[in-house]
């Protein structure tokens, strides 16, 4: 999970909106509602406008005016507890295969 | 529930969380009590208008956008607003007759609209009894079969009845087919008026007897739920409900209501943005407060407003004062009480050893 350039994004039946701070998430399949609070909802907004996780760090840091050491344990925990709750997913880039003729 | 801070948050704060849109009043079936205004005239809204204001919805970060009608799939262009509504992120919710959602139409709404959940209608156990509702003969077959179609897709289905005459002798059998479905139902005991007032529907309100009988079951089915949805809420919540605090409806012609029931217009989105309305209609700062009014209202009612659903719109309708009391609510009430004592009435008969 610490590999601080990869990127996550929602799963695709995951909504979720930002209320007073507060992200609403609603994961569809499973009928789930879940509260973030202002960070957690700040990770989320920021993996889903494509940041990486080292994007999401430093946005986080300067943010909150925060040690990015600090920002990045917790951070990388707060992920990897999303992607086990089905609400995010690791993007997995896709390789250049060369063309063989 | 962890959604009730958020809740009572949109609640006291004036949130815009839920957005009900009345697509079109054409309908495929013809329901003796549908509520819709058939004579209302206007200008429908254009495709890039829905676009514009679910881009406005969006971005004020309104989580559920549920489409309704008349029949929503009925719209020419319902999959691409759905698709839309998906784009932009909504928590999309569609309450459908079930008529035409089958085949590629049921594959496209899974596929493009992703929906949360779509809410059906059911007027009865029997063909007899629900197709006398739906005026269409075949109606009730054909719904039953969709519906097993829309499970068999994956889609989240839900159904919806309103009690009545004609089927409070048997709505037992609606349980047990629902459960045969596997898909949940929802019943409630109040008929309402039409929105341009006619009355009609109310001749088939439920009796008394069907009213106790149904609280009764639904106590025995679900022994510690409430029986009755009461909308005023928590006592931290300040309001009676989300009308025009967290919620709002907008016909198929553009004017905005604080809810689908109540039809107090607030603006019209062919003169005015959701947004402007929203936060600068004079018609909503007054629903706002009188939604604060009608709680107040229902708690000094005390014994006589306990399990009271008061509605702001059908008390509106029914007495010309959205604060007045609904007559057909008080009696849901009463009888809904007369069920919670019996529960607590000692056998007459003492049980010997």
């Amino acid at each position: 999970m610490n590999d601080s350039n990869r990127r996550f994004r929602p799963c695709s039946d995951v909504r979720f909106r930002v209320i007073d701070r507060e992200a609403v998430v609603l994961r569809q399949n499973a009928a789930q509602a879940l509260v973030l609070n202002e960070v957690g909802a700040r990770i989320l907004q920021l993996l889903d406008d494509k940041a990486s996780l080292a994007e999401v760090i430093d946005r986080l840091s300067e943010e909150f005016e925060a040690d990015p050491v600090e920002i990045a344990a917790d951070c990388y925990e707060f992920v990897e507890d999303l992607t086990e709750h089905g609400v995010v997913e690791p993007i997995i880039a896709k390789t250049a295969i060369p063309l063989v003729h | 529930m962890v959604l009730t801070p958020i809740l009572e948050k949109t609640w006291n704060q004036n949130i815009l969380f839920s957005v009900l849109v009345e697509l079109t009043y054409r309908c495929n079936l013809d329901c003796f009590f549908c509520y819709n205004d058939l004579g209302l005239q206007g200008q429908a809204l254009s495709d890039e208008q829905y676009f514009a204001c679910f881009e406005d919805l969006a971005r004020m970060q309104v989580m559920n956008l549920t489409f309704t009608g008349g029949e929503p799939l009925s719209h020419p262009s319902f999959l691409a607003l759905g698709s839309k509504a998906r784009e932009l992120g909504f928590v999309v919710r569609i309450k459908s007759n079930g008529h035409a959602l089958r085949g590629h139409l049921a594959e496209q709404i899974k596929q493009r609209v992703d929906p949360f959940l779509i809410e059906v209608s059911l007027h009865g156990a029997d063909a007899e009894t629900h197709d006398r509702q739906t005026r269409v003969p075949g109606s009730f077959k054909r719904l039953l079969s969709n519906l097993q179609e829309m499970r068999s897709l994956g889609l989240r289905v839900k159904l919806n009845s309103t009690l009545t005459t004609w089927n409070e002798g048997q709505f037992r059998a609606m349980y047990d087919l629902a459960d045969r479905l596997g898909i949940p139902l929802a019943m409630t005991p109040t008929v309402t008026p039409r929105d341009d007032g006619d009355t009609s529907p109310l001749a088939i309100r439920p009796s008394d007897d069907g009213v106790r009988d149904f609280y009764r079951y639904l106590d025995h089915r679900v022994p510690d739920a409430e029986a009755v949805d009461t909308c005023h809420g928590e006592p931290s919540i300040q309001k009676n409900c989300g009308a025009g605090a967290s919620g709002l409806a907008i016909d198929p012609y553009g004017n905005v209501y604080p809810c689908v029931q109540w039809r107090r217009p607030l603006g019209n989105l062919h003169q005015q943005a959701i947004e402007a309305i929203w936060q600068g209609s004079p018609a909503l700062a007054q629903v706002r407060q009188l939604n604060v009014d009608a709680k107040t209202t229902v708690l000094a009612l005390e014994t006589e407003g306990e399990g009271m659903s008061h509605c702001l719109g059908l008390s509106e309708e029914k007495t010309g004062d959205p604060l007045g009391i609904d007559p057909d609510a008080q009696r849901n009430a009463r009888l809904l009480r007369q069920i919670q004592a019996e529960k607590r009435r000692p056998p007459l008969l003492p049980i010997l050893p």
